[in-house]
């Protein structure tokens, strides 16, 4: 990056921050949860009371980049990890992925399979923990069901006391899994430059191939249980289809050599709102691809695509906006790379009118879809006659510079990039998470909710529901930078005039 | 389902000190806990109490539960057998529902930022909090729908359930050492602590002096006059 644009950006950064530094001051919050920064929406009116611009806001870690600098680039994937209690794996297996190509060592072929079964593995486990528990009960419970019953209690109130105790039970043993190789669910120590730390011992494949077997039933009934629920609904069908969730933009994703969609490895390719290829590039290009923007009224950075330059917050043809997670995946790629989860795929844009689907809701059943491929994956990857192998890592012996990597988290591209010094200590250390991907479409979608329901001052009942379910579809990461006490989220929506003086101040939550 | 299966999910816990993770280190060599067997004590033998601190151990103050947790543990070790787990976790949502399966009491330790109390303070958080569903946004798991879901699956969940909440400073830079005023505060917040384990932990042994700290001053405290609070 260029050091005039690196100024300007750290200027910007730093008086974002400030500005919202004071902006704490002046709220208050529920003592139940001190995630304050968690959910906050600013909506600004125009002179008219409507809506001039809306956005989410979400706390930003501080300090990451200098906590990193001058530790060794081997304790990445655990300092990565602890960043979110949320998806520890994904920013874990990005990590290790830096640093195979940091030290320009690959893993060996049975040390790259370990690594995509757990990744796998993991991609399942928190795809359901979404479907029933986070974003799931907008649909299994019913969007217009008082918020009291729309959570996980409920979810089981819909499906049954016995399928409720299977979901429990399932999420229980793909997390025995990822523990078998990782130590532990939470901070996982699987990953090395080059390979990984465990082999699987033969002894324990068979309850392991037990597992991916009844994997695969648990996400086709998942999305059995979606179809009877959802798909039957036709006022459910007609909310998806809405063009108050609905926004034409370019999609990016990671496909294998055949465009299949990979959450381990491979290319990277954006289509655009016609769905057609227009990039297609490694991990290592980026920089030439992917920018950040940052707006005078918000902290947030919004990635972009690069070659179209910062175009605004606009969709159609020429939009440089792309979003990224289930849905933009199977958008961007030519399908699945697993037979039951191609046929899920197919049935998918069958309904929702071809492909791409510009649907933000459609990112529910497209998550489904995924599990399906996560399960069959672990299946197949377990029937290798190679997972057993105690070859799992290549030692590594160049000297490091610099690495990238970059996996698909469940949430969307997740790039992880360092810098070290010939010992192999950080000097520089910059991650592109999955919801920053977002931040341009989620902002997207928050303002054109706010937009059709404030009108000349007015604000209509049901605003933070309808604002919720437009972010909560892209299942955004929250939870990176604090553990709070567990765990809601306050939903805080405040409404200025133009002259920014605060009118209304909205909670939830 | 047994609740020692659900038990064997719990790899961060007490029983394995090498196993948690260290503030000082964030990447400790003996990161790995043990496989294989479940070294987690089997449902008959389960203490009845948990003090579980919650966390990020490098996000600065947001690590204080962890910490103090961690401090109570210490002064545990060695003395007269409590019925007490003390674990710690960074997990959080439907996550912890793997800890809280088989305890009749349970004690979190959380960091909280209210902004309208001094850094250090102790909030004791009421029960009527949790216990309600309403109004809960779906998006995370609270304390309240992990009781409720636990109670809804037949698993055996904690009849009472009290928090702590530490107010901090900063939970959301990157760091490994608490801001100076939460750190002066730590040896009074560990008091209390103490205090509450060994009123909770009935009956305790008398000959232990009521009130001290042994694990960070040493200094007898008064005990502190701390309201039991039960779920329903």
């Amino acid at each position: 990056m260029e050091q005039a644009v690196k100024d300007t950006f750290n200027q910007g950064s730093a008086r974002a921050n400030a500005a919202y530094q004071m902006g704490r001051r002046r709220f208050t919050v529920d003592p139940i949860t001190r995630l304050e920064g968690h959910g906050k929406i600013d909506i600004y009116l125009d002179e008219k009371g409507d809506v001039e611009r809306a956005y989410l806001q979400v706390p930003e870690l501080r300090g990451f980049e200098v906590f990193s600098l001058g530790r060794p680039a081997e304790d990445m994937p655990q300092i990565t990890s602890r960043i979110c209690g949320v998806c520890p794996t994904a920013h874990h297996m990005a990590s290790t992925k830096c640093l195979d190509d940091l030290y320009q060592t690959p893993p060996t072929a049975p040390g790259r399979k370990i690594r995509e079964l757990v990744y796998n593995t993991f991609m399942l486990e928190d795809h359901a923990l979404h479907v029933f528990v986070l974003g799931g009960p907008d649909f299994i419970v019913g969007p217009e069901a008082p918020p009291a019953e729309r959570n996980i209690v409920g979810v089981i109130g819909k499906v049954g006391l016995e399928a409720g105790k299977k979901v429990i039970a399932t999420r229980r043993r793909l997390r025995d899994l990822i523990a078998y190789f990782g130590g532990k669910v939470v901070h996982p120590v699987l990953g090395l430059p080059g390979g990984v730390s465990k082999a699987l011992d033969p002894a324990e494949l068979p309850k392991f191939k037990e597992l991916a077997k009844d994997g695969v039933e648990f996400a086709e009934w998942t999305l059995q249980v979606f179809k009877d629920i959802v798909l039957k609904n036709s006022d459910y069908v007609k909310l998806i289809t809405s063009d108050a969730y609905t926004h034409k933009t370019c999609y990016m994703g990671m496909v294998d050599e055949q465009n299949k969609v990979n959450f381990y490895d491979g290319k990277l390719r954006v289509v655009d709102c016609d769905g057609k290829e227009i990039y297609k590039f490694t991990a290592q290009e980026y920089r030439d691809f992917v920018a950040e923007h940052v707006e005078p009224w918000s902290y947030m950075k919004f990635t972009f695509l690069k070659p179209r330059g910062w175009k605004g917050f606009t969709e159609g043809p020429d939009t440089s906006i792309y979003s990224v997670a289930p849905l933009a995946r199977l958008n961007a790629s030519d399908g699945m790379a697993t037979p039951k989860a191609q046929a899920a795929c197919d049935e998918f844009y069958k309904t929702l009118g071809g492909k791409p689907v510009h649907h933000t809701l459609a990112n529910h059943w497209a998550r489904i879809v995924e599990m399906v491929q996560a399960a069959e994956t672990m299946e197949k990857l377990l029937n290798d006659p190679e997972i057993t192998s105690q070859e799992v890592r290549r030692v590594p012996t160049n000297v490091p510079k610099e690495g990238i990597g970059v996996v698909e988290a469940p949430r969307g591209t997740l790039f992880h990039h360092y810098r070290t010094d010939e010992r192999g200590c950080i000097t520089m250390a910059n991650l592109i998470v999955a919801t920053a991907n977002n931040a341009a479409r989620i902002a997207m979608s928050v303002e054109r909710a706010a937009k059709g329901l404030i009108k000349g001052g007015q604000v209509t009942e049901g605003l933070l529901n309808k604002v919720e379910m437009a972010f909560r579809a892209y299942d955004p990461c929250l939870g990176c930078a604090t553990h709070s006490l567990p765990g809601h989220l306050p939903l805080l929506v405040k409404i200025y005039d133009r002259h920014r003086h605060l009118l209304q101040e909205l909670r939830q939550g | 389902m047994p609740t020692a299966s659900i038990h064997a999910l719990v790899h961060d816990c007490a029983a394995d000190p090498a196993a948690v993770p260290r503030v000082a280190s964030p990447v400790a060599e003996s990161d790995r806990a043990p496989a294989g067997p479940v070294f987690y004590p089997a449902a008959a033998s389960t203490p009845r109490i948990l003090v579980l601190g919650l966390g990020n151990d490098i996000l600065t103050d947001d690590a204080v539960g962890l910490l103090a947790v961690r401090e109570l543990r210490a002064g545990l070790a060695g003395r007269h057998p409590l019925p007490i787990d003390v674990c710690e976790t960074t997990e959080m949502g439907l996550a912890l529902l793997d800890f809280l399966v088989g305890y009749q009491t349970v004690i979190l330790v959380d960091a909280i930022q209210t902004g309208r109390a001094p850094v250090g303070t102790v909030h004791e958080l009421d029960a009527p909090a949790l216990r309600r569903l309403a109004g809960v946004t779906p998006h995370f798991l609270g304390v309240g729908e992990t009781l409720a879901l636990g109670r809804q699956l037949g698993l055996p969940m904690p009849t009472r359930v009290l928090i702590l909440a530490i107010e901090v400073a900063d939970p959301f830079t990157v760091g490994t050492t608490l801001t100076p005023p939460l750190q002066a505060a730590l040896p009074a917040i560990l008091g209390r602590l103490w205090n509450l384990v060994l009123e909770l932990a009935d009956p305790w042994d008398s000959d232990e002096v009521p009130g001290r700290c042994p694990s960070c001053c040493g200094q007898k405290q008064e005990p502190m006059n701390i309201s039991r609070r039960r779920l329903a």
